[in-house]
């Protein structure tokens, strides 16, 4: 069963004088089925994050539907965007976004006090995730005191604890070394053998090859995809790292 | 060429940052019109040309220009360096783009010269235009009807370009002091070093309530405003600091313990607006303590100065039971006191006839005074020293006959020998017997009140008591050896005439009492007269003046106020904007975003005005007290004052709170649009 279905998007960005257009989405379709991993590659300016923000309801199509779960997102109201968004997405983004304002705890329990859940149910949801991401440690601590790696977990534990029906990364390990990366494309995949669905846009390989199918966009359309198959990490590699040279050599004329 | 480079450079630094700079640049404006105004009336021929005001009127404004001053130097000299960390950044990336500190220090010189330049230009423009409506402002607070002609002071001029080309030049040497100290690479990162979350620091937010505590009681329980000035000044300051430590230190404590107490912590409502505040408080505590304190001056200032201004008048009424007052020393022999008497009512008599004239509404009786020292329930009238820490216990004694009493008071009381019937001002007496020197105990039958003496009490700032005996003359037989104690006559009466006419009387008088004296028999040793005419000029110019003052001081601080408001709403515009990104993607509604920060901002915002209030309150009895001394004693009138005042002083700071949060909604929803 799908559970993100994206069809026909569509996206302009008219310039602000002149009325110049700009054509960031042309036409993507693709379809994530419940439980996968996906990841979605491109270059910069090939639309990537734009695709990425109107699944996340963050920004509005020009045209096309995104149905999450049987619900089509851009028909949600403004008033109740901010609640579905909360309910059904888990979000990890390349520079972490936490608050500095709150401890590392309190930034995990923002969105679930949002939902107004009282503290303890809170810490119970709380205890398996800390312990599955490492983090329970710095719980008490303030995203000033701890490293990028420990940041970006704790920005995993907040997208997971609230059980989200997809959770959307963007250049996750962007700002993350090689090991803290290592690490972090581990937990991935670790949460995604649990049953978490995972869209991941990026323009690494090496994160790239750690999930189980990989879309590539170019020109605001998706140009084609890999299946993992039976590869292995280092195989898929390979295959993204070839793939990538067709698209920039002699992608242009298909 | 070269020096065209820079000065476009310095140009378009100030035009890219104008969000900070204009506001700068006016304050600066605001400051030296201000500064050139005072100095303009300091110096205007007004001054002089008043008959008795004027001098108290050039020292009110004397001291005003030396608070403006200091006040300019500091504020300025703050704020622009609230400017310059702000553009570190820019310079160091000027820096690392090859700039030198050298290139960076001409930039700087030019940004500095045209800033001086317009500030300067513009203050002194603004500074010469509004002179005339505060030439005409201080004329009417006056009460002279002279007019000249528009004029500029060149003196002022002089004084004021002098006065802030030096602050300005200050401030660019400590600019340049800032910028050599300081490598490229801290240059470009001084905006954004990674904020550690406020400690709470118990100690001080504790210390800070205990003092604040400690300062209320000590204004609250002052008894004599004018011995305790020392009280109050400590007070003051230390109120100043107590609200320094509690904005700062306080409100985190408070922040954290709210935090602990989870089932309020976790809540939609409270979670980020509990955690927020902290940070909140942290930058901008010590910017709030000022904008509290300058508050509290501006409410304090004008709500007692428009009291004695307004109620000069009713003061004057206290003071001066009738127009004329006169208080003749006669001499001790009492069978020579009437025909004596006789010649000084002629004269009185024949002085104002000379207007048209007759007196009216006579108050007259005899009375002896002195003052004693009130040591162990005794009066020592020998000891005449005078020292401040023991004057509460200074007393003026006057005593007046019982005849007097009831013939002047309508009443009909009797009192045995060595009873008496008193009556306090300023202060209060409680013992049964009242013992003087060394002579026997009066016994106090009662306390009255209501009594209206025809003597002058003036700024009488010490208790006095009025003893009402049978037999005066025998009380002044009985102290008379000592030579500190005289039976004077007093004569009080009405003119019915305006102050003009008032004056010519008591000048008619004067000369023709003079005549007297050199003719033949001195039928009196002296007297002295006391005017309500002149009184009045003199209390319109210092109660005046000082109204006059109150209200260009409450200008100046009132501009810094709305600078420090404006900054204060910039920089929170510019951390808020990314914090609200993320909790949008977080999951809060854009609404929930603008109604916690909307509901910070404006307990950030309402809570100097709310803690000047309550200082102001707690300044109340101390001010009641003190415009009870110089005559004013109307309390409900002395409220309804303060709480008017407060009240425009409050729409006035909704408005700027209006017009600022505009610029600091703009900015976070710039953010937005990236």
């Amino acid at each position: 069963m799908s559970i993100l279905e994206v069809t026909g998007l569509k996206k302009t960005y008219t310039t602000r004088f002149g009325g110049n257009k700009v054509e960031a989405l042309k036409n993507v379709n693709f379809l994530v089925e419940q439980g996968e991993y996906v990841a979605i590659m491109g270059e910069s300016g090939s639309g990537k994050t734009t695709l990425l923000n109107i699944v996340a309801s963050l920004d509005k199509p020009t045209g096309g539907t995104v149905v999450l779960d049987g619900k089509d997102v851009s028909g949600i109201k403004e008033s109740a965007v901010a609640a579905f968004r909360r309910d059904n997405l888990g979000f990890v983004f390349q520079e972490f976004n936490l608050l500095d304002t709150f401890s590392v705890e309190d930034n995990i329990f923002l969105p679930l006090v949002l939902s107004g859940k009282t503290y303890s149910e809170m810490s119970a949801k709380l205890q398996p995730i800390a312990e599955q991401l490492h983090i329970k440690d710095i719980l008490k601590k303030y995203p000033y005191e701890i490293s990028g790696g420990q940041k970006q977990r704790a920005a995993v534990a907040r997208a997971l604890i609230t059980s989200p029906k997809l959770i959307l990364a963007d250049e996750p390990t962007g700002a993350l070394d090689s090991k803290s990366t290592d690490e972090l494309l581990r937990l991935f995949a670790e949460i995604n053998r649990t049953g978490e669905t995972i869209l991941l846009v990026t323009h690494s390989v090496k994160a790239a090859s750690h999930a189980g199918r990989v879309l590539f966009i170019k020109d605001g359309e998706v140009f084609h995809q890999i299946y993992r198959g039976d590869c292995s990490n280092e195989e898929l590699y390979q295959k993204i790292t070839h793939t990538l040279t067709i698209l920039a050599t002699g992608g242009e004329t298909k | 060429m070269k020096i065209g480079f820079y000065s476009r450079l310095a140009a378009d630094g100030i035009r890219k940052n104008k969000r900070l700079y204009i506001p700068y640049i006016l304050t600066c404006i605001g400051m030296i019109m201000m500064f050139y105004i005072i100095s303009f009336l300091s110096t205007h021929k007004i001054l002089d040309v008043m008959k008795i005001g004027g001098l108290t009127m050039k020292q009110i404004l004397y001291l005003g220009w030396w608070v403006i001053g200091i006040f300019s130097v500091l504020f300025l000299f703050y704020t622009y360096s609230f400017l310059v960390r702000r553009r570190k950044k820019e310079f160091g990336l000027y820096n690392i783009l090859g700039m030198g500190k050298r290139h960076l220090a001409r930039v700087l010189f030019f940004e500095n010269l045209m800033i001086t330049g317009v500030s300067i230009g513009g203050g002194l423009a603004m500074g010469i235009l509004f002179s005339k409506i505060a030439e005409l402002a201080m004329v009417n607070v006056l009460r002279e009807d002279i007019t000249f002609g528009f004029s500029v002071s060149l003196v002022a001029v002089r004084n004021t370009v002098l006065f802030f080309l030096g602050i300005f030049a200050l401030i660019f040497v400590e600019t340049l002091r800032q910028i050599r100290f300081s490598k490229p690479i801290e240059l470009l990162g001084s905006e954004k070093t990674g904020e550690k979350p406020p400690k709470s620091r118990w100690i001080i937010a504790v210390l800070g309530l205990l003092q604040l505590v400690i300062a209320y009681a000590m204004a609250v329980s002052i008894k004599n405003p004018m011995t305790a000035l020392t009280v109050f000044f400590i007070s003051v300051i230390m109120v100043i600091i107590a609200t320094y430590l509690l904005f700062i230190a306080a409100s985190v404590a408070l922040c954290k313990v709210l935090k602990n107490i989870k089932g309020y912590y976790y809540r939609t409502n409270h979670f980020v607006s509990v955690s927020s505040m902290a940070y909140r408080m942290k930058r901008n505590g010590a910017g709030l303590a000022t904008i509290c304190i300058l508050s509290t001056m501006v409410l304090v200032m004008i709500s007692s100065t428009l009291c004695l201004n307004l109620g000069t008048e009713e003061m004057l009424r206290s003071i001066f039971p009738r127009e004329l007052m006169f208080q003749v020393s006669l001499g001790t022999s009492s069978d020579k006191l009437d025909g004596d008497r006789q010649i000084f009512l002629d004269l009185l008599s024949e002085s104002a006839s000379t207007e048209g004239k007759t007196p009216k509404n006579i108050l007259s009786h005899e009375s002896a005074q002195f003052a004693a020292k009130l040591v162990d329930a005794q009066f020592d009238y020998k000891d005449q020293g005078f020292s401040f820490n023991e004057s509460e216990e200074y007393w003026s004694i006057t005593f007046i006959s019982l005849q007097d009493y009831n013939r002047l008071s309508g009443s009909n009381e009797s009192l045995e020998p060595g009873e008496v019937l008193i009556q306090t001002r300023n202060g209060e007496y409680k013992n049964e017997q009242i013992t003087i020197g060394n002579a026997p105990a009066f016994r106090v039958k009662k306390q009255v009140s209501g009594f209206e003496p025809a003597v002058f009490i003036g700024l009488a700032t010490f208790p006095s008591m009025i003893i009402f005996v049978p037999d005066l003359p025998s009380v002044v037989e009985q102290f008379q050896d000592d030579k500190m104690i005289y039976l004077f006559w007093n004569y009080a009466f009405d003119v019915g005439g305006d102050d003009a006419l008032q004056t010519r009387v008591y000048e008619a008088i004067l000369r023709n009492s003079e005549s007297i004296q050199k003719g033949p028999i001195q039928p009196w040793e002296w007297f002295e007269v006391e005017s309500l005419a002149e009184y009045r000029t003199t209390s319109y110019s210092l109660y005046g003046g000082m109204f006059f003052l109150g209200v260009l001081l409450s200008i100046v601080f009132l501009i810094a106020t709305v600078l420090i408001i404006y900054y204060k709403q910039i920089s929170e515009g510019y951390e808020d904007r990314e914090r609200f990104d993320i909790m949008q993607k977080v999951g809060m509604t854009r609404k929930e975003i603008k109604k916690t920060v909307n509901s910070q901002v404006l307990i950030v915002f309402f809570l100097p005005l709310l803690t000047a209030g309550l200082h102001l309150g707690f300044a109340f009895p101390f001010i009641s007290k003190f415009l009870k001394l110089l005559g004013l004693d109307n309390t409900p009138f002395l409220i309804l004052v303060s709480i008017v005042s407060f009240l425009i002083f409050g729409l006035f700071y909704i408005l700027v709170y209006r017009l600022t949060s505009q610029a600091y909604f703009k900015i976070v929803s710039d953010g937005k649009r990236e």
